[in-house]
């Protein structure tokens, strides 16, 4: 019998011992439970200007940790490494939420003010998500979690209370490129909607020429951020050639800031991203 | 040696092996590029 994954809209149906789509969800004993639970890849105390979040908490470092698998499928992914495998094909370091906490909790001497969910896509491991935010929480740490934002409205709703910001990844405004990632992107805008709703939350998008590069699409999704809160900050990042999208060149940097004064029309705040 | 320095060696072990694997993978974020000095530092600095 196949059981139905509820975590994003992909919503696999899977057999026993079935990964899902994102890799990082499997079907075990008739549950569909997370995979990477507690299975650390990558781990960087970073200045949290690079998650980026401008408006939170500026200057400081934050504890960031990623996993591995993702729901989106975007031939650019500069972590494909982390993001784009199973568990079988991939070195990690296990670890518990109480172990993770204790760790960014000494390292506050050193500027941290709590831990980034980051790297690979975190929503697909919600769980320990949860787990270790709620535990942070009690110890006074401040949890981020960045994301593509493509996550069912159940799941979202229950990491809400112990999440203090999010960056949430738009990738685009047209339906048409989200299916080419394998998204949606009504379920995103309804991520950035109830988020923004609960939490600090800034906006990224990813500046891809011949993509999403049209002054017409970032008008309509400037336009759209701004009848959310216009004081969201939006960050217009610059793409570089990355794994499978290496046929064109780097987004031109005054494309970038093209586009950012174009955002700027309805928003408060818009920064350009490596430029 | 006694049952809690077995432990701490145990726990160091382990912590070195997790660190080994967890430093080795070097993830980018999305504003890879950001200068800390310029855009966090400075702008704070040059608060009155």
């Amino acid at each position: 019998m196949k059981i139905e994954c509820n975590i994003c809209p992909h919503r696999c149906k899977l057999d026993e011992g079935q990964l899902g789509f994102c890799n990082g969800r499997i079907c075990r004993g008739g549950k569909v439970v997370s995979e990477n639970y507690g299975k650390i890849t990558a781990m960087a105390l970073d200045p949290i200007e690079k998650k980026p979040l401008y408006h939170f908490y500026p200057s400081s470092k934050i504890l960031s940790v990623g996993s591995y698998g993702c729901n989106l499928r975007c031939r650019w992914c500069q972590n494909h490494e982390i993001s784009m495998i199973d568990g079988r094909n991939i070195d990690y370091g296990n670890t518990i939420a109480s172990a993770l906490v204790k760790r960014a909790y000494e390292l506050k001497d050193r500027g941290n003010i709590g831990i980034a969910y980051t790297y690979n896509e975190p929503l697909i491991g919600y769980e320990f998500v949860k787990d270790c935010s709620t535990l942070a929480k009690e110890k006074g740490l401040k949890n981020v979690v960045v994301t593509a934002g493509f996550i069912c409205e159940e799941p979202l709703r229950e990491l809400l209370p112990v999440v203090d910001a999010f960056n949430i990844d738009l990738k685009g405004f047209s339906q048409a490129f989200y299916k080419k990632l394998k998204g949606d992107l009504d379920t995103v805008k309804n991520t950035i909607r109830i988020a923004s709703d609960h939490c600090h939350v800034e906006v990224t998008s990813l500046i891809i020429p011949g993509e999403n590069d049209n002054e017409e699409e970032m008008e309509a999704l400037s336009s759209w951020l701004s009848s959310i809160n216009p004081d969201i900050p939006l960050h217009i990042s610059r793409f570089f050639p990355r794994w499978k999208m290496q046929d064109r060149e780097a987004t031109p940097i005054e494309t970038v800031y093209h586009l950012a004064d174009i955002a700027r029309r309805k928003l408060n705040y818009v920064y350009e991203g490596n430029c | 040696m006694d049952k809690d320095k077995k432990e701490k060696s145990r726990q160091k072990k382990f912590q070195e092996e997790f660190n080994s694997i967890t430093n080795s993978v070097k993830p980018e974020n999305q504003n890879q590029e950001h200068n800390v000095r310029r855009e966090g530092i400075g702008p704070q600095n040059q608060r009155k």
